[in-house]
This record gives C-alpha cells, structure tokens and sequence, in this order.
C-alpha cells in the first residue's frame, strides 16, 4: 500500500520537476518485477468474460496488488471501430472498472482521444459509466492536450507526445483487444500504447510519404517498441475473447473466438502468448523483436510461466 | 467555341465517372435515406487522402499502398434488429480497387448478377464496382442484420456500377488452379500473404495464388527489364537471412527451406520472378508449369 501512495506522489513530483518520462519509465519495473510466486501470465478461458477477467487478475494476486486505496486508475482500452473483434469487450471492461474500485481506487478514467462516437457505437461508454467508471475524450487534433515527452531509449522515436490526463493518475491499467494489424501483422498490449500517444505523433510512425515499404513497416514497429520504454501500465489486461485475424485492426474480418483473457505485467511476455493464439510466431512480429530488444520482457513462451485455466 | 468545348469536356468527365464507378451521384449522396425499415443513423461521414488515417489510424497503410482517394461511411438501423454499417472507398483507379478488394477477401470472389465482384462472408461483404471497393457489415450479428447485408448489397450495387477489370498478372493463376488470388502493389501488401523479405523488395507490384495452404507469388520488378538482375538480388536478399537455409540449385532456379519448413522455389518466368512456398518441390514445380502454359496462351 505504502509503494502505491509513494508512486503517486513520485509521480507528481516527476511532473512538477520536468522529469515524468523518466519516473514513468522507472518506476512500475521497480514495483511488479519481484512477484517471483505468481505466473508471467494469467490466462481464463470460458464462455463467461466477466469472471475470465476476474479470475485473470486473481491469478496475479487480485487488484489489490496494483491498485491501492483512495487511488485514481487510468484505463486505456480501444475502442477503434464497432465491427465485431476490433474493440475492447464492454464485459471485459466492466470487470476491471469493478475490481478496481472494489480494491479501492477513488476514481476509474477511460483517457481516450478517439471521439466519444466510437465509446457509443462500441457499447463502451455505456459499460463504462454503469460499472462507475468514467470517460475522459481530449480532442485529437488538438496538441495542447499532450505533453512532449522525451524518449531516452528511442531508436528512432526521440520525442513522444503523451496525453497529459495520464499525469492526473497514480497508475494505468492498459485493456486492449488483441487481433490482426495488416501493418504490424499483430496487435496487442504494445501496439496499445498508441491510443495515448497523440495522433499527430502516431502520424510519425508511419512515415510521412506514405510508402509501405519494409523500411516504413520497421520504422513503425521501432517506434511503437520506443514508446514503449516511456510508459508502463501497472498492469495490462488483454481482451482475447472474440478477435478479428483477419483485416485488422479495423475490420470487418474473420472472426476468432478463443474465449481467453490474459493478465499481466510482462507486455512482450502477454504480445508473444497472444499472437501464437492464430499461429504467428513472435520472432516473426518485429514489434514483438524490438520491445524484447529494448529489454521489455520475455520472448520465449517455453521460459514463461503462464498460468491457464478454464472456468 | 468555347461553349462548345465546355460541353464536350463535361460529358467526357461525366463519362468517365461513370465508367469507373464513381458514378452516378458523390460520395455523399450515393447513399439512399432509408432502406426498406432500416433507418439512415446520422450524417455519412467523408474522408479523403490522409484523413483516412482519422479514421481508421494505423488500418490507413494498406488503403494508401493500393492508391486511396476518398471514402465515406454510414450506418442503418432497424429496431429490434441492430445495425449495419456501409463503408466505400474510392481508389485512384479499378485496378488499386481491385487490389484492396482482393486483400480484404483474401483472394476470393464471385460475380454478381449485376455483373460487380463481391464475396459474401458470415457477416459482412466486400463489393467491387469499377474504383469502388463497398464494404457492408453487420454490427450486430444475427439472422435479421444478415439478410439485410444482402439487401444492402443489390441496393448499393444499383447505386455504383463500373467496370472492374481483372489485371493481367491475376490471370496468370487460373481459377480451377488456384483458389485464392491477391493483387499487390507494394510490400505490405505482399507481407501480409507471405512475410517473404525483411528488406525492401523492390517490387513494382505482384500477386499471388493459393491454393491448399500453398502459396505461389509472381512478382513484377519494372515490367522485367532487368529480370536477372532483380532476381540475383532476390536471392542473395533471403541468403541474407537467418530464416532460410539449406539453398539448393532445383530445375531451373533455386531451393531453400523457410523456419516453418516449407520449400520455397523459385525461378524466372517470362518477366516475372516467381516463387512457391509449400511443403512439396514438385508441387512448386507443377505451379511454375501451370503458370507458365498461362504465359504462353496470353503470348
């Protein structure tokens, strides 16, 4: 408990200081990393979503571990598009806004700059705000709402632009859907991690002429690796329920259900587990490569310990 | 005079919107009010060049690889049945059109009574209609949104007509032969079939046919001016990598194995490179000579 007040206040006077990328980067290894008892990553199966993710984050040491009391939670989930398989599960997201203020938290803010269109025709806005949690929409296109955040590890991403809501919370738990990214072949926790950075940024990830060549494919997986190493979710809850392998990340495609949802703290570990879901392989994801390259996490599922149950 | 020359030029731009499928009305008035009891939700929504990465962020790529020009989207309801959702993207040409459409279904098609290329899936179909690529879904899945995806599709089909012509390469890969045929113009588009090079491959642009999981890519560098040379560079690329080994010289080419094990072959034809990745060289052999009698009927 003394840990999650301290981080706050660490935080804010990373904030105050100028110094914020740093602390982000720093401090949830710091934390999480010595669970040596618990798995890598906690995987539930079964028809019912709701308790797979309760169950998901039970096998980790319940909620309680990563969120303390009186704490204000950010949640990142996508809300990308209403076809089927492209966006976060209402009922996945319900159950973490539950466990979150069950251990606690003062407060459950969804921190998106996608436009609260895409929270209603998704049915998220409506999960979110009966679960008692709340929505927070910055207007994308303006870059007054994001904070330049230098990238001290970045290969090729110096500068990333981080929505500046994150700094009003003490911890972020990253909910993302896991399916096909006919850019990245894959997306997942990492690939998340875009839906806080601003769009003009994001922009840069794809380079400006547009070309598609491997060159641009590799200049955009080292740059999600790269912003990567400035934010770390406390925790990341992978929604595999029902998933598009095909078209992604915006669908329509073929649909998948594997009826899974994975919790843990190791983002490369939970990338390489889910994209072996639909037969990719990580060493063949070059996000997967450059984040385990950057020393993010694990790559090799025979080194994990992965906790599966089916309910 | 000058009058003159201005209607012979409108009708000549009339004309060619038409034909290619932009046809009738813009992108805003192609959709109808209400179809049948499904109820127009909203204004359409346009987007056009970069935009489209508003829209849809990091799913823009491939759009802009195949040549993207604008696309409009909107959604229908129908109490106690759900919604559905009508996207049209407006490619530069019929060919970019046919490209992406070939993408998104994966290389699989059926013409309509009216004539377009569409392909029906569990809950969504992709149309193609001379530079238009349509793609209606349900967002609700379920018996009621389903048939109205059908319905949708002769209603937007009336609405956007063009031809859509095959391009020549995909031709190559005889439908009997071949299950699935994917157009590409770029590298994106390749790697989504076969993650074949991690380098730049140089590629003007290629398509690939497949048929029991076996994948053969006929790729195109500068209409084959320098065949040999791109296909010397190929090879020494994929040498380059880890992922390949055991190179071996086979019936007028080359031979190696990929990490799954599968053979890749490949050899030149006519002006193109061609390669085959499957378990079995002869099968690769067999692809090579039904594409090659191909080559040589079109000759």
């Amino acid at each position: 408990m003394g840990k999650k007040i301290t981080r706050r206040s660490f935080l804010k006077k990373g904030a105050v200081l100028g110094a914020s990328s740093i602390l982000l980067y720093e401090f949830p290894n710091k934390i999480y990393s010595s669970q040596k008892n618990y798995p890598d990553i906690s995987v539930v199966s079964g028809t019912d979503y709701y308790n797979n993710t309760i169950n998901a984050v039970a096998g980790l040491g319940g909620m309680g571990k990563y969120v303390g009391k009186g704490s204000k939670v950010a949640v990142l989930a996508n809300p990308q598009r209403p076809n089927p398989g492209a966006f976060t599960s209402p009922i996945v997201v319900s159950a973490v806004i539950t466990m979150c203020l069950e251990a606690g938290a003062s407060s459950v803010t969804f921190i998106s700059w996608l436009p609260v269109k895409s929270w209603e025709s998704t049915g998220l806005k409506k999960a979110v705000e009966k679960a008692g949690g709340q929505l927070d929409i910055v207007d994308l296109r303006d870059e007054s709402c994001f904070k330049a955040v230098p990238v001290p590890e970045g290969k090729v991403l110096k500068e990333a632009k981080v929505m500046k809501k994150l700094f009003d919370h003490d911890l972020l738990i990253n909910v993302p859907v896991t399916k096909d990214h006919l850019g990245n072949k894959f997306t997942g926790t990492m690939k998340n991690l875009m839906g806080l950075n601003s769009p003009k940024s994001n922009r840069t990830f794809h380079k400006s002429d547009w070309k598609t060549n491997r060159e641009s494919i590799i200049h955009l997986d080292q740059s999600i690796a790269d912003l990567n190493t400035i934010i770390t979710p406390a925790l990341s809850i992978v929604d595999a329920t029902e998933f598009i392998i095909t078209n992604g990340p915006f669908g329509p495609g073929k649909l998948i259900k594997p009826r899974k949802v994975i919790a843990g703290t190791d983002r490369i570990a939970m990338d390489s587990y889910c994209c072996q879901l639909w037969g990719l392989k990580p060493e063949d994801i070059i996000m997967i490569k450059k984040g385990f390259e950057h020393g993010l996490g694990k790559m090799d599922l025979s080194k994990m310990k992965i906790s599966e149950t089916t309910l | 005079m000058c009058v003159r020359y201005g209607i012979v030029l409108f009708l000549l731009v009339c004309f060619i919107s038409g034909s290619t499928g932009e046809s009738k009305n813009n992108s805003i008035d192609i959709f109808p009010g209400d179809i049948l009891e499904w109820k127009l939700k909203g204004e359409p929504e346009v987007y056009v060049g970069d935009d489209l990465f508003l829209y849809i962020n990091g799913g823009a790529d491939i759009y802009q690889e195949y040549g993207f020009k604008k696309a409009s989207s909107v959604e229908y309801e129908k109490k106690g049945a759900g919604r559905i959702s009508v996207e049209i993207y407006y490619m530069d040409d019929p060919i970019s059109a046919f490209g992406i459409f070939s993408f998104k279904t994966g290389g699989k098609w059926k013409r309509s009574q009216n004539g377009n290329l569409y392909f029906p899936e569990d809950y969504y179909q992709n149309i193609l209609a001379g530079n238009c690529l349509i793609t209606i879904t349900s967002i609700d899945i379920n018996e009621e949104t389903g048939k109205g995806v059908s319905i949708f599709r002769n209603t937007f089909e009336k609405k956007i007509s063009g031809h859509s012509p095959i391009p020549r390469i995909i031709n190559l890969f005889t439908r009997e032969k071949f299950e699935k045929r994917i157009y590409f113009e770029g590298d994106l588009g390749m790697m989504n079939t076969y993650n074949l090079v991690s380098a730049e491959s140089g590629i003007t642009n290629g398509a690939a046919g497949i048929n029991n999981n076996n994948i053969t890519l006929l790729l195109n560098y500068n209409d084959g001016k320098n065949i040999r040379r791109d296909y010397s560079s190929l090879v020494n690329l994929l040498k380059s990598e880890s992922r390949y080994s055991e190179f071996r010289q086979a019936e007028g080419g080359i031979s190696c194995l990929d990490r799954s094990k599968n053979i890749l072959y490949m050899t030149i034809l006519n002006r193109y490179i061609v390669i085959y990745i499957g378990k079995k060289l002869d099968d690769g052999k067999i692809a090579v000579k039904q594409i090659s009698e191909e080559i040589s009927l079109i000759r």
